[in-house]
């Protein structure tokens, strides 16, 4: 469905990936895990169009997208939700809601209120809060309205940048818990970069992980867990540099 | 006349000119907002405007249809320099582009030289008749077009921004740029409608303020640097602090024109501006974070 191959992206002077190649399949859910620093977002956003790789290709659908820009991608089914959830705080949930719907919200307003009404049920906290200025709404609040904004795009593939972020881990928990049923009610694949790896190897079928620009180690998740240098980075009983991040 | 009627006098014909001075800035805002760009060619909208309504009446044609005629021109020629100029620059940093708007606010003024040439063009007045009579002072029938268009425009401009869906996503653009490309919308599409709309009113300035001063070819300049001054007073992201700052520029300007001497009104507006940019660069009613839009 979504393919990177071989990618390089700079930002700025720096060369932040070094030759990334991942990919996910219809219906699949994957993890990209890793420490600080190492790419992760810099990888969705090169996938969403928004950093122009240096080398490699995207592929999306059985196009050759390397470089179509975000607004574009969005169309063809390509969503990301980005890092700090970025929803616009001036405005209310349901218009946040129904700007996800933008590149076909015209031509169909009633299909874009249908699937409001199937996102407000999955999130039922954002129909209570539907009148209310985004900026308003609880960190938890904010990242079901990111991820209810992504659905309403109809995406094919959804990115998600770190769900997790600033989420009591009984939330996480239960946000998480919901991602297979919404990408099989939706239709969607879903690449979860995350620093919350158990959250993550929970949901996930497959996963990388990402260091410094590279994919060091990849494979379904049960492998994975299994693995020592994962077990020792990510999964270890004391609380390692990339989970102490957590608690940003 | 005693002086408490001059200066009723000179205030009133300040809200004139700060009228027009406020379509410009508002011109300018939205453009900045939408787009990051800072517009210094915003005033030669309003002399296209000017330009083509006083000359389409010279003409003889219908003055309804010289006021649409020159707003649609207006709006054209910002379309012109949204694609010619803007558009090709905006990778390019900031600077850069304030520079080619002024380089494009220059080759209008010299297109318009060409065509127009250096003698004012006169236009009629939008309503024939006497001047209405305030305590003693007068008021043109044209303060009160250039008021009552003002007011329609603004409330046009906030039914769209608060009440459309396009409007929000213009909004959700200024509010956040890089996200609403995730949501599809396109920067590139709105930057060209903005600079429509843009010149549009910026246009409808001009063919306003045109029976009153005239029309000519380097009307643009002051205009552009009146409109950016009242655009600053409010804090550059705010379209109805940005009225409040032309009108007050107006009235500060007329003032200080009438009852000290003529050349002091320009001096002001500058010294207003410095003023701001160095205590207030965030505006005069600028709270702690500047709300946009
Ligand atoms: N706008 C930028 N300009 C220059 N360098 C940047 C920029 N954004 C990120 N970087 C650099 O790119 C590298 C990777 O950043 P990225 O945000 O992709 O990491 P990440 O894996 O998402 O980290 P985190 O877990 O903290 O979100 C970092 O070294 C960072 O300093
Ligand atoms: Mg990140």
């Amino acid at each position: 469905m979504l393919a990177a191959i071989d990618l390089r992206v700079y930002r700025g002077p720096a060369p932040v990936l070094h030759g990334v190649t991942l990919q996910v399949d219809e219906g699949e859910i994957v993890a990209v895990v890793g420490p600080n620093g190492a790419g992760k977002s810099t990888l969705l956003g090169a996938l969403a169009g928004c950093f122009p790789p240096a080398a490699g290709r995207v592929m999306f659908a059985g196009e050759d997208v390397t470089g179509t820009a975000p607004e574009t991608l969005v169309r063809r089914g390509l969503v990301l939700v980005p890092e700090r959830r970025q929803v616009f705080p001036g405005l209310t949930v349901r218009d946040n809601l129904l700007l996800g719907a933008y590149h076909w919200y015209r031509r169909n307003k009633g299909e874009a209120a249908a699937l409001l009404d199937a996102v407000l049920a999955d999130f039922p906290r954002l129909r209570e809060r539907i009148g209310q200025l985004a900026g308003s709404l609880s960190g938890g609040e904010q990242q079901m309205l990111a991820i209810g904004r992504g659905i309403m795009a109809r995406p094919r593939v959804l990115l998600l940048d770190e769900p997790s972020l600033g989420l009591a881990p009984k939330v996480v928990t239960d946000l998480f818990s919901r991602f297979r049923q919404l990408c099989t009610r939706y239709g969607t694949a879903m690449i979860l970069v995350e620093q919350n790896v158990r959250a993550a190897f929970r949901v996930a079928d497959r996963a990388y992980v990402l260091e410094r620009g590279r994919v060091v180690r990849e494979g379904p998740v049960e492998a994975l867990r299994e693995d020592p240098h994962v077990v020792g980075a990510y999964l270890g009983k004391r609380l390692p540099a990339a989970l102490r991040a957590d608690a940003r | 006349m005693d002086a408490g009627t001059m200066v009723l006098q000179l205030m009133l014909s300040g809200l004139t000119v700060g009228a027009i001075y406020a379509l410009v800035a508002v011109g300018f805002v939205l453009i900045y907002n939408v787009t990051g760009v800072l517009n210094f060619a915003q005033g030669e909208f309003a002399a296209v405007g000017a330009l083509t309504g006083a000359w389409l009446s010279m003409r003889g044609l219908p003055l309804w249809v010289c006021v649409v005629l020159a707003v649609l021109v207006a709006a054209a020629v910002a379309a012109g320099v949204e694609r010619a100029v803007v558009h090709p620059a905006r990778q390019s940093r900031p600077m850069t582009v304030i520079m080619l708007t002024i380089g494009a606010g220059m080759a209008l003024r010299g297109a318009a030289l060409l065509v127009f040439g250096t003698d004012p063009l006169a236009m009629p007045m939008f309503t024939e008749g006497e001047p209405i009579s305030i305590g003693g002072a007068t008021i043109l029938w044209q303060t009160v077009w250039a008021l009552v268009l003002c007011l329609l425009f603004f409330a046009a401009l906030v039914f769209f921004f608060e009440k459309t869906y396009t409007g929000k996503a213009v909004r959700a653009n200024v509010m956040n740029r890089f996200a609403a490309r995730l949501y599809g919308i396109r920067p590139t599409t709105l930057s060209f409608w903005v600079f429509v709309v843009g010149g549009a009113v910026s246009g409808l300035a001009g063919v306003v303020v045109a029976p009153i001063t005239g029309a000519t070819y380097d009307m643009g300049l002051m205009l552009s640097m009146k409109g950016f001054v009242a655009a600053v007073i409010g804090g550059l992201n705010n379209a109805a602090a940005a009225v409040v700052g032309a009108v007050l520029l107006g009235v500060v300007e007329s003032l200080a024109t009438g009852l000290l001497s003529s050349g002091y009104g320009d001096v002001i507006s500058f010294a207003l501006l410095l003023a701001m940019l160095l205590v207030r660069p965030s505006g005069l009613w600028s709270r702690a974070e500047g709300k946009r839009v």
